[in-house]
């Protein structure tokens, strides 16, 4: 955050959208209490609300729900939304032990509100169900019926959407409205849904690093050239050529692929291949399941169906352990390097699968040149080897988690968003270290947020939208594309 | 009805035992509804041993006045502890409440008025099964309504999300520190009421051993409803004794069900779906009480 200010007027349905990292949730944790901001002030209904505890923020009438859902699991949806009262009820612990009139009256009162409630939502006949075993959209929904138990004047909503299909976008899109035209309520939403962003809100405020670069109609919004570069990136010159895809037999082949979580599938028969020597790269928005294909293949998601081939060799279904050992290096979203161990110790670790990593503490020869060979080729990493991997920068962090992949020696590479969060200068030189691994034979299946950085990089192009791949062409041919643009901005 | 008065006379003392294991349990419990592992109720229950044991002994005064005093001195203490001790998360608030239980068994052991390392024996023989029972069934009572109540959703939550609860308005220390109080008033009480007819109280009692005795008869007994710590307190202290034919293999025993417990029942005996499976008429009384956090 970064001296970002705006305002939302009573009765507005307000839009709160940006890239990945762009600190939208901060802003939420900050008006909610949750965090407390260096500088600057936060007012509610003319309170100032700064620094208050997430309780008192509630009580005073702000209400929000959870990018990563967080309902009660245990308790029955109806109980959830029980609790968002607690704030409304007074009813004292001796009130409940012996049994009061006022207790009564009020448990009776809670339990017709939740019942209300539930139903204004769409979930009447799932009161009695636990919330850890409701579906991913319902318990979305279970989070707003919650938070509109504490009756706010200001409803703060984190990613409603995201995993609901379309209808239940709809619903969802129609549920907003009711709550501004017969409750009177203000809404402020983070969404990556451009379609409910641009469907339901009166304006829009966009950030970027912690700023606030629009501020407007979402029809002003969409076409903002800032925004735009925000979301796409930024055009700059194209270092290489783009192949297309390879001749000869792919070292990836994806075919038909259907794969998702408990709550449902996220992947619709995704097919797609990566050649010898190739960078091909997944883009599409948030939710579209880009992380999820890669978690597919690398086996940490079981397909429901469809085939995935390594050179050849089937491994849909294997254990990750095994898929890492036919040498496929997953470089996760967020890096995950190993927080309190050296640079050197994450890097040795990278070579773990490796039949030529020496025993019983015996370093083989092979790992340690190829140890040496990367902290010459990172000296960023060569300088702080014995740095505990948590102290890096999130630049470095980067590095060391592609390095410690390319430790496996793997035959496929795959990265998921090795650009989330740093500044440009930094992601240029990210790029850069992905383009010379890729000259050196390695494949690279890239999942990016920046389309336009991943396009100028990469052979080949996969666009993703909500589990499906809509289109699928020569990198350089998608870049400027119109579906690539409706894809991330609606 | 001469046999059963037989039977209490033979094993009455136990019978008294079960009881203030269930309290105990009880005691702990109350801190695990709101998610918190407090491993200080030996304690307190020493503390409020020590208070009612010096109050009937050198200063001759009636047993329940006593009993309070105790009770209300350990809800003290717990209170003081718990404010700075609820920064602290999991593990590491286990570790600072044992912590305090052996500055208590420390101090207990090095002043005078608590009799050092003998402690104090030759308390009157003031407590007997109506009072033990008497106090249980209050405490039952009060956790019945506790888990129907606000309050007992507050804790509820702060359990399952603390951060959720937060953003529901409920303030989160506030509770933690009412459960502790709680805690603290319960396990005052039964160590008031034990040493009236253990007739001795020395400061072995705040040890650490006792203090995961009572997590046992929590987690062996089940913390999704009141009434797991309290057959689990009554259980782990019979079965003891009844298993005591065994004679040298008991505690070997004891460590095999407790692992088989934490092992293939690791909501406790009283798990509500493990008691749907023991049959329909066991699940329909006990259903609606044991599934409470699922009511609608």
């Amino acid at each position: 955050m970064d001296g970002v200010s705006f305002t939302v007027r009573e009765g507005e349905i307000v839009g709160l959208i940006g890239p990945n990292g762009a600190g939208k949730t901060t802003l939420f944790n900050l008006v909610t209490g949750f965090l407390a901001p260096t500088a600057g002030r936060v007012r509610f209904r003319g309170a100032d609300i700064t620094r208050w505890s997430p309780d008192r923020v509630t009580a005073a009438g702000v209400a929000r729900t959870f990018q990563n859902i967080r309902l009660f699991r245990d308790m029955a949806a109806a109980e959830n939304v029980v609790v968002g009262q607690h704030v409304r009820t007074t009813a004292t612990l001796a009130d409940a032990v012996f049994a009061t009139p006022r207790y009564r009256a009020e448990e009776r009162e809670t339990r017709t509100r939740a019942r209300e409630l539930l139903a204004l939502v769409g979930l009447a006949d799932r009161a009695a169900v636990p919330a850890r075993s409701l579906a991913y959209g319902d318990q979305r929904r279970l989070e707003i019926a919650r938070a509109l138990a504490t009756q706010p004047r200001l409803l703060l909503l984190d990613e409603p959407a995201a995993g609901m299909n379309t209808a239940e976008t709809q619903a969802l899109m129609t549920l907003i409205r009711r709550l501004r035209d017969e409750r009177g309520m203000t809404v402020l939403l983070i969404e990556h849904d451009m379609k409910l962003v641009m469907g339901v809100c009166n304006r829009i405020v966009v950030l970027n690093f912690g700023r606030t670069i629009a501020d407007g109609a979402p029809d002003e919004v969409r076409r903002d050239p800032g925004v735009i570069e925000a979301y796409l990136g930024t055009q700059t010159e194209r270092l290489r050529e783009a192949r297309g895809p390879s001749p000869g037999a792919p070292v990836l082949a994806v075919e038909r692929v259907t794969a998702g979580y408990a709550a449902g599938d996220v992947l619709h028969g995704v097919s797609l291949e990566v050649g010898a020597g190739q960078i091909v790269t997944l883009i599409g928005a948030n939710g579209a399941g880009k992380t999820t294909l890669l978690r597919t293949i690398s086996g940490l998601v079981r397909p429901r169906g469809g085939t995935i081939r390594l050179r050849g060799t089937r491994v849909d279904g294997a254990r990750p352990d095994r898929i890492v050992g036919l040498g496929v290096a997953h470089v996760p979203e967020g890096r995950q390097v190993l927080a309190r161990m050296t640079v050197l110790d994450n890097l040795r670790a990278g070579a773990f699968a490796r039949r030529d990593r020496g025993f019983a503490g015996r370093r083989g020869a092979a790992v340690e040149q190829d140890l040496a060979a990367l902290l010459t080729g990172f000296p960023e990493l060569g300088e702080r080897r014995m740095q505990i991997a948590g102290t890096l920068s999130g630049g470095e962090q980067q590095m060391l988690a592609i390095a410690r992949g390319l430790m496996a020696r793997p035959t496929l590479l795959m990265l998921d968003e090795p650009s989330l969060g740093l500044a440009p200068r930094i992601v240029a030189r990210i790029f850069g270290i992905i383009r010379e691994v890729n000259a050196e034979g390695t494949p690279i299946l890239l999942v990016e947020q920046n389309a336009q950085l991943a396009l100028e990089t990469a052979d080949q192009g996969y666009v993703l939208e909500t589990g499906r791949v809509v289109r699928a062409d020569r990198a350089d041919r998608l870049l400027g594309d119109e579906a690539v643009r409706r894809a991330y901005l609606g | 009805m001469n046999a059963v008065a037989d039977l209490y006379a033979a094993y009455s003392t136990l019978v008294l035992f079960a009881g203030v294991a269930a309290l105990l349990a009880l005691s702990i419990y109350v801190t695990l509804m709101a998610g918190q592992l407090s491993l200080g109720n030996a304690a307190l229950a020493t503390i409020g041993g020590y208070t009612a044991a010096i109050l009937t002994k050198t200063y001759h005064a009636a047993l329940w006045p006593a009993l309070l005093a105790g009770a209300a001195l350990a809800t003290v203490v717990a209170v003081l502890i718990g404010i700075p001790c609820l920064r602290l998360r999991g593990i590491y608030l286990a570790i600072a409440t044992l912590a305090f239980g052996e500055v208590v068994r420390v101090a207990a052991l090095n002043l005078t008025i608590t009799g050092g390392a003998l402690g104090l024996v030759g308390i009157a023989p003031l407590v007997s099964f109506p009072h033990v029972y008497g106090a249980l069934a209050v405490a039952a009572f009060f956790f019945y309504r506790l888990e129907r109540s606000r309050t007992g959703r507050a804790l509820a939550a702060i359990r399952e999300d603390e951060a959720a609860a937060q953003a529901m308005g409920i303030r989160v220390t506030a509770y933690k520190v009412l459960a502790f109080s709680i805690a603290g008033f319960i396990a005052g009480l039964a160590g008031g009421l034990a040493v009236h007819f253990t007739y001795l109280i020395n400061p072995a009692q705040a040890s650490f051993g006792e203090a995961v005795t009572i997590l046992t008869y929590a987690v062996f007994g089940g913390t999704g409803t009141f009434i797991g710590p309290i057959l689990g307190g009554m259980a782990l202290t019979v079965l003891p004794e009844a298993l005591r034919f065994l004679k040298e293999y008991r505690l070997l025993l004891d460590g095999a069900i407790l692992v088989l417990v934490t092992t293939y029942l690791p909501n406790g005996v009283l798990d509500p779906v493990f008691a749907g499976r023991l049959g329909p008429v066991f699940a329909g009384r006990l259903g609606p009480l044991l599934r409470w956090r699922r009511r609608a």
